[in-house]
């Protein structure tokens, strides 16, 4: 099967067949978002939680989270998902740095897992599954014909949500 | 998106250079080993391509971030390959072998922090001197993990105002002893127009 990498920022919206994959997130999180019965499903690797915190004047970007999600609904919604089907998994979010003196600036991943959560909600997404939080990276692999989720991790090893 | 002129590129890169040979030369003196620098790679990143320019995302590296407070505000991480890392523990206390791919224990965890106070404290004086400016650094923050997830931090900073990064980056080196580290400075938009301004070219 095709692997299509989602860069950091980004995100892919797919009709057929294939793995989307996000290598290496941190404080980012990945959001799958799967149609079951059609198939049609999408990979957004987000930033930050909220374009209203913009500080850019340039056009709103899929790094933010509730930029992508609206981006990945219109997109799969046009290559024939039913929105009422559409379900998420998350996964990322990680606190990644320790210090003798911790500091809650650093904790943005936590805010990232808040916000991401919120906007599933308030758009009506099921949040099926997530892998979240902690202090590690992981790389993320989305199977758009079976929904499944594999988060793989240097320290914690492969599982599957 | 802004431009910037090869007068500034080249201030910035004297700028980063002299702070990195201070640094190198701190290296050296712990280590004891010759200690070299490179060039420093001045480039305008999307930030989306960062990790790529840096090694690639899945490289497990050491990472060591400090925010810059002071005159000149923004952050500076130093990473490690993890294996130099493993090596530069050895080094620093003789006697206990640490292994590859294996987390670090506390105490080895505690020499790479006080290293990277040492190296970047070098950094940033040398830089406060050369500008005549206070610039003073946070506690290290530690991160050992795959490139990609410990530098999604800085840039998730960097994302909120702009979607190319300055990335100035210096490699140090240490042939004898296969050991190479980079710094990466990102200064705010302010603090980069302060640096121009002081050394004359604003």
């Amino acid at each position: 099967m095709d692997v299509i990498s989602v860069g950091i920022g980004e995100y892919i919206v797919a009709k057929n067949a294939c793995l989307l994959e996000s290598i290496s997130l941190g404080s980012c999180v990945g959001i799958a978002l799967h149609d079951p019965v059609t198939k049609v499903s999408g990979l957004a690797h987000i930033m930050l939680p909220d374009s209203a915190l913009s500080r850019s004047s340039q056009a709103p970007s899929p790094k933010f989270a509730d930029v992508a999600v609206a981006k990945m609904l219109e997109e799969m919604t046009r290559l024939g998902a039913v929105r009422a089907k559409i379900t998420a998994k998350i996964a990322g979010g990680a606190c990644m740095f320790q210090s003798a003196v911790p500091d809650p600036s650093m904790n943005i991943g936590d805010r990232n897992i808040e916000a991401v959560k919120k906007l599933l909600e308030n758009a009506k997404i099921f949040l099926v599954a997530e892998d979240t939080g902690k202090n590690y990276g992981r790389t993320i692999v989305f199977d758009t014909t079976s929904g499944k989720l594999t988060i793989k991790s240097a320290k914690i090893g492969t599982k599957e949500i | 998106m802004k431009e910037y002129t090869e007068m500034e590129i080249d201030a910035l890169k004297e700028f980063v250079n002299v702070g990195t040979a201070h640094a190198a030369t701190a290296l050296s003196k712990l280590i004891d080993k010759t200690v070299t620098v490179d060039i420093p790679d001045l480039a305008l990143v999307p930030v989306t391509k960062v990790p790529e320019k840096l090694g690639g995302a899945e490289i497990p590296i050491v990472g060591l971030y400090f925010k810059i407070l002071g005159d000149i505000t923004g952050s500076v991480l130093l990473f490690f390959p993890a294996d130099t890392a493993s090596s530069l523990t050895a080094l620093l206390m003789a006697g206990i072998k640490p292994e590859n791919h294996v987390e670090f224990e506390e105490i080895e965890r505690s020499a790479m922090m006080e290293l990277g106070n040492i190296l970047t404290n070098s950094y940033i004086n040398a830089l406060a001197d050369m500008i005549d400016a206070q610039i003073f650094i946070s506690v290290p923050f530690y991160s050992s993990d795959a490139l990609g997830a410990v530098v999604d931090y800085l840039l998730i900073e960097i994302a909120q105002e702009v979607d190319y990064a300055l990335l100035m980056e210096t490699e140090i080196k240490s042939p004898d002893a296969k050991l190479e580290g980079n710094f990466i400075i990102f200064p705010d938009t302010p603090s980069l127009e302060r640096i121009f301004k002081k050394v004359g070219i604003a």
